[in-house]
C-alpha cells in the first residue's frame, strides 16, 4: 500500500542541490518545502513542522550544526527529524553531524532511491516520536501515576510516570528497578501484604484488579490511594502488571469526614433524646407526686374539713364557744390546704396535663397582678414534653415580667406550624434581663434543647424583654 | 335555710368526699339521694333520680366534669355545681361556659354556700 507522502523541508544554499533533493521527492509524491540557509528554517520549521527536515551540512549563514543545535534546543522542535547531506569526501562530517544533533546523514552525492528510502525511515521515526510524545503526554496529563512493573514481591518499576511524585513525594527515577527504593516499601505496612493478596489471587484469576490501600508519603503522612491494574503477558512469555495509581486521600477524607459528622450527629441526637428522656423521667416522677398530694392529703384535708364543719353548725347551737375554736381550727386549716395546693401546683401544674397548654397558660394569666394577654393559641393539644416545655418558658417569663421587669403589660403567644412549637412572652418592662446559668431561663434553655429547640432572650435595656422558645413538635 | 329538702346527686371519684359532703350537706338540710363516682354514671344517676342540683366535680376519672356540666345542663336535667380541691381561678371562664350555676371549692362546701348558688 503506498504511503501518503510527508511534509519535507529541504535547505540547501545552491539551486543544483535543491533541485536533486526536491525533484524525486516531488515526483514521490512528498510535499518539498525550500529554503535557502538555516535560519530562514527555522522560520519555516516554526511556521509549520514537517515530518522530515533534509538539510546540507555545509552552508552560509546558520550551517548544519547550527540548524541542528537549534532544532534540539527548542522544546517545540526538538523532535523533528534532521537528515543531514554530507561530503562524502569528509568523512568525519558524519559523525560530526550526528554529534550535534543530527538524526540520519546522506553523504553525497547519493542516489535516489537512498534518499528516498531515508527520508521515509525518518518519517517512520517521526511518527513514532509523535506518538511517544503524545503518550508522553497523556502519561503527564492523566491525574495518576501509569506504571509497569514486575509481578514481584517489591513491584519492581519498568516505567513510572511523574505524577507519583506528586503522590508519593518521591522521584520517579527511585522506583525504576527499585534504584533507591521499591515500591512495595512505600505501601503503608499495615496494607502491604493485603495488596500483595489482591494482586496476586486477580493474576492468578487473570482478572483486572481495583484496591484502595495506604501509602507512606515522604513527608511522613499516609496517603489513600487507588489502585487499577492487571497482568499482561508479553509474547515472548514474560509477565508484567500495568496499571495506574491515583491520590484519593482527599476523597477518603471527605468520607472520614462525612463519617466523623454523621457519628457526631448521631450522638447528639442520642444525647438529646437521652435528655428528653431524663426530662420526660423527672416530669412523670412530678406528675405523679402532685397527684399523690392531691388525691391523698389534700382529700384528707377536704374530708376533715368538711367533717369539722359539720361539727360546727352543731356547737354553734350547743357549744358557742368551742364553735369558735372550731372556725380557727378550720381558717388554719384552709391555710394548711391552701400552701399545700400552692406546693403542689410547684411540683407540676396539673391543669396541663389535665386541660392542656393553652388552658395552664390563661390560668396563669389570671393570677398575674398586670395586664396579661393570650394572642395567639393553637386549638389542639401539642405533646406532653412540648406542652411542659412551653409553659415552663412562660410561666418563668411570666415570673420575672412581674418581679423583675416593672412591666405593665405583658403578651403571650403560642404557635404550632410545619413541625415546630413555638412561645413568645414579650412585656414592656426596663429590659436588660439577662439568660444566665443558673438563672430560672437558664436552666429551662436545657429543657428547650432536649426538644431540639432554642431559648432566645431579646433584652435591650429600656426596650422591654422578649422570650422565645421554639422546639421541635411532631 | 330556703333549700331545705332539695335533692342532691353527689359526683366524685374520692370516696371520703362523697361521705363527708353526705354528712355536712344532709345536716344543713339537703337531701342526698344519690352518689356517682364517674362522668357517665353521674349522667345515668341524673336521669333516673331526678336530683334538683348535682353537685359535680372538675376532675373525673372518665369525662371531664365540664363536658358532664353542659350535658346535664344542656337537657335541663339538673342545676349543677362545680367543686374542685384546686384553685377556682385555674378554670377562668370554663365553669361559665359549661352552664354551671356556679363554683365552690372542696374546702368551702356548706349548705350556705349551696345555698347561695342554687337559691340565686
Amino acid at each position: 500500500m503506498p504511503e501518503p507522502g510527508a511534509d519535507i523541508l529541504v535547505v540547501a544554499s545552491r539551486e543544483p542541490v535543491a533541485l536533486e533533493v526536491w525533484v524525486p521527492l516531488e515526483e514521490a509524491g512528498h510535499r518539498v518545502r525550500t529554503v535557502a540557509d538555516g535560519l530562514a528554517a527555522i522560520t519555516e520549521l516554526k511556521r509549520q513542522l514537517p515530518d522530515v527536515v533534509v538539510a546540507e551540512w555545509e552552508a552560509p549563514g546558520l550551517d548544519g550544526r547550527g540548524l541542528c543545535e537549534a532544532v534540539r534546543g527548542d522544546p517545540e522542535l526538538r523532535d523533528t527529524h534532521v537528515i543531514v547531506m554530507t561530503s562524502s569526501a569528509r568523512a568525519e562530517r558524519a559523525a560530526e553531524a550526528l554529534e550535534a544533533g543530527a538524526d540520519d546523514y546522506l553523504a553525497t552525492p547519493f542516489e535516489q532511491t537512498e534518499l528516498l528510502a531515508r527520508v521515509r525511515a525518518g518519517r517512520r521515526t517521526s511518527q513514532l516520536r509523535a506518538s511517544e510524545a503524545r503518550l508522553r503526554a497523556l502519561m503527564a496529563n492523566v491525574p495518576g501515576a501509569i506504571y509497569r512493573c514486575a509481578p514481584d514481591r517489591e513491584w519492581t518499576m519498568e516505567l513510572i510516570s511523574d505524577e507519583i511524585e506528586r503522590i508519593s513525594g518521591h522521584p520517579p527515577a527511585d522506583f525504576i528497578d527499585s534504584a533507591v527504593r521499591t515500591f512495595a516499601s512505600i505501601i503503608h505496612p499495615d496494607d502491604r501484604e493485603r495488596v500483595e493478596n489482591a494482586v496476586f489471587e486477580a493474576c492468578k484469576a487473570r482478572r483486572p484488579f481495583v484496591l484502595e490501600y495506604r501509602i507512606q508519603h515522604a513527608d511522613g503522612d499516609a496517603r489513600w490511594v487507588l489502585e487499577r491494574g492487571q497482568l499482561v503477558h508479553g509474547t515472548n512469555g514474560r509477565t508484567w502488571l500495568d496499571g495506574a495509581i491515583f491520590d484519593i486521600s482527599a476523597r477518603r477524607e471527605a468520607e472520614e469526614e462525612r463519617r466523623r459528622r454523621e457519628a457526631e450527629q448521631a450522638r447528639v441526637a442520642e444525647l438529646r433524646a437521652s435528655r428528653a428522656r431524663i426530662i420526660e423521667a423527672a416530669d412523670a416522677a412530678r406528675r405523679r407526686i402532685e397527684r399523690d398530694l392531691h388525691d391523698g392529703a389534700q382529700q384528707r384535708f377536704v374530708a376533715v374539713a368538711l367533717q369539722l364543719r359539720h361539727l360546727l353548725s352543731r356547737l354553734q347551737k350547743t357549744a358557742p364557744d368551742a364553735a369558735l375554736l372550731l372556725e380557727d381550727a378550720l381558717d388554719e386549716l384552709q391555710r394548711a390546704t391552701d400552701e399545700l395546693r400552692e406546693l403542689a401546683r410547684g411540683i407540676h401544674p396539673a391543669l396541663l396535663t389535665e386541660r392542656g397548654l393553652v388552658r395552664a397558660v390563661e390560668a396563669l394569666i389570671s393570677r398575674l397582678p398586670m395586664a396579661a394577654k393570650l394572642h395567639e393559641a393553637p386549638k389542639e393539644r401539642l405533646p406532653q414534653p412540648v406542652e411542659t416545655a412551653l409553659y415552663y418558658v412562660i410561666a418563668e417569663s411570666l415570673t420575672n415580667a412581674c418581679k423583675h421587669a416593672d412591666a405593665s403589660a405583658v403578651t403571650v403567644d403560642i404557635g404550632c406550624a410545619q413541625g415546630r412549637a413555638w412561645a413568645v412572652v414579650a412585656d414592656d418592662g426596663v429590659g436588660d434581663a439577662r439568660m444566665t446559668e443558673g438563672s430560672g431561663l437558664g436552666g429551662l434553655s436545657d429543657r428547650v434543647e432536649a426538644l431540639d429547640g432554642r431559648l432566645t432572650v431579646q433584652s435591650p435595656p429600656g426596650r422591654g424583654t422578649t422570650v422565645r422558645a421554639e422546639v421541635a413538635c411532631d | 335555710m330556703g333549700s331545705v329538702n332539695e335533692t342532691i346527686l353527689i359526683v366524685d371519684d374520692h370516696a371520703t368526699f362523697r361521705r363527708s359532703a353526705r354528712l355536712l350537706l344532709e345536716a344543713e338540710g339537703y337531701r342526698v339521694i344519690g352518689e356517682a363516682e364517674d362522668g357517665r354514671s353521674a349522667l345515668s344517676e341524673a336521669e333516673s333520680l331526678e336530683p334538683d342540683v348535682v353537685l359535680l366535680d372538675v376532675f373525673l376519672p372518665d369525662l371531664d366534669g365540664f363536658e358532664v356540666a353542659s350535658e346535664l345542663t344542656g337537657r335541663g336535667l339538673a342545676v349543677v355545681i362545680l367543686t374542685s380541691s384546686r384553685d377556682g381561678a385555674d378554670f377562668g371562664s370554663l365553669v361559665a361556659e359549661s352552664g354551671a350555676r356556679g363554683f365552690i371549692p372542696k374546702m368551702q362546701l356548706s349548705g350556705a354556700a349551696l345555698d347561695a348558688l342554687v337559691g340565686s
